[in-house]
């Protein structure tokens, strides 16, 4: 298999090229797709038997929680590229990655908990799901502090990139802690070998709104790593050859 | 929705929220550091002409 267009992502002004090429090509499936499933969770599927309608809340809670477990897990791999290859631009996805894994961390939490107040009765309990994405959290927020605190970008991708790979651990930890512990959190909702815990008809817009979450930070991704390459290569001569620089306006961006 | 409506609808709110400020959020950084490439370059340039009339 030729490995050619791998590697060459690891050229900045090419890999900047592709993410500008791409980013309207996720986005707006994205945009589409989150519409359609958001409109089916709440308006199409039928209520359940037991949680009534509360338990649409699904619909955006396990597609985040899923996103922090994917985006946390897109670090960790970035960065042992970053360290393994010494590719600068693996540490400049795993530093894109941050801020939104961060705010769908937040969000499976929020939404997780403001779930658990009418099923439940409280909006916190200390259950080893929720406590291991309490921990997905800190990891996210230590990241970025730990990037913002360094001056040199070398040593905060290196220092970053071994923070990601340790913490690492917990993302199997969140999955399986519904299997290992006894868990006030209900079950996996979604199998691939096997049978999911959920009703066919409410499948669909579920997965729908997971791709549309994962095409939507893909589309994010771009943004974010061309602001980090352009950050990187401060002083590159490609980058007096893009469109918007050579024309002195934003509105060719 | 019934009694879980303020829940759901809530949830669904600051699902909004959170996609749409991590998109301008995302989208602000990327155009910012573009304008700062623009200055500098523009900067150099400006420098390189000066030392060529001198």
């Amino acid at each position: 298999m030729n490995w050619l267009w791998f590697h060459k992502l690891a050229s900045p002004p090419y890999a900047y090229a592709v993410a500008r090429r791409f980013r309207p090509w996720l986005l707006w499936p994205a945009l589409l797709l989150m519409g359609w499933a958001a409109y089916a969770g709440l308006f199409v599927v039928p209520p359940d038997y037991q949680q009534k309608d509360a338990y649409r809340i699904i619909f955006v809670h396990v597609p985040s929680a899923s996103m922090s477990l994917i985006i946390y897990s897109i670090m960790a791999v970035s960065s042992a590229i970053g360290l393994i290859w010494r590719m600068k631009l693996a540490h400049a996805v795993a530093a894109a990655c941050a801020q939104a894994g961060t705010v769908f961390t937040v969000l499976a939490l929020a939404t997780g908990s403001i779930w658990g107040r009418p099923m439940w009765g409280a909006w916190w309990a200390w259950d080893p799901r929720l406590t291991s994405e309490l921990i997905l959290l800190f990891l996210y927020l230590g990241y970025m502090a730990l990037r913002a605190s360094f001056d040199d970008i070398g040593r905060a991708d290196r220092a970053c990139a071994v923070l990601a790979i340790v913490g690492v651990v917990n993302v199997p930890i969140i999955h399986y802690s519904v299997v290992w512990w006894n868990s006030l959190h209900q079950g996996t909702t979604l199998s691939i070998f096997g049978k999911s815990a959920i009703d066919p008809s409410m499948v669909t817009p579920l997965l729908a709104m997971l791709l549309a979450f994962a095409l939507y930070f893909a589309a994010i991704l771009c943004d974010g790593v061309c602001a980090e390459i352009l950050r990187r290569e401060r002083n590159a001569q490609w980058l007096t050859k893009l469109e918007p620089i050579k024309q002195g306006s934003l509105k060719a961006a | 929705m019934g009694e879980y409506g303020l829940y759901v609808w809530s949830s669904y709110g600051l699902a909004l929220l959170a996609l749409v400020w991590i998109g301008v959020s995302a989208r602000q950084q990327w155009r910012r550091e573009l304008k700062h490439a623009q200055r500098r370059i523009q900067a150099a340039a400006q420098v390189i002409a000066q030392e060529h009339r001198t």
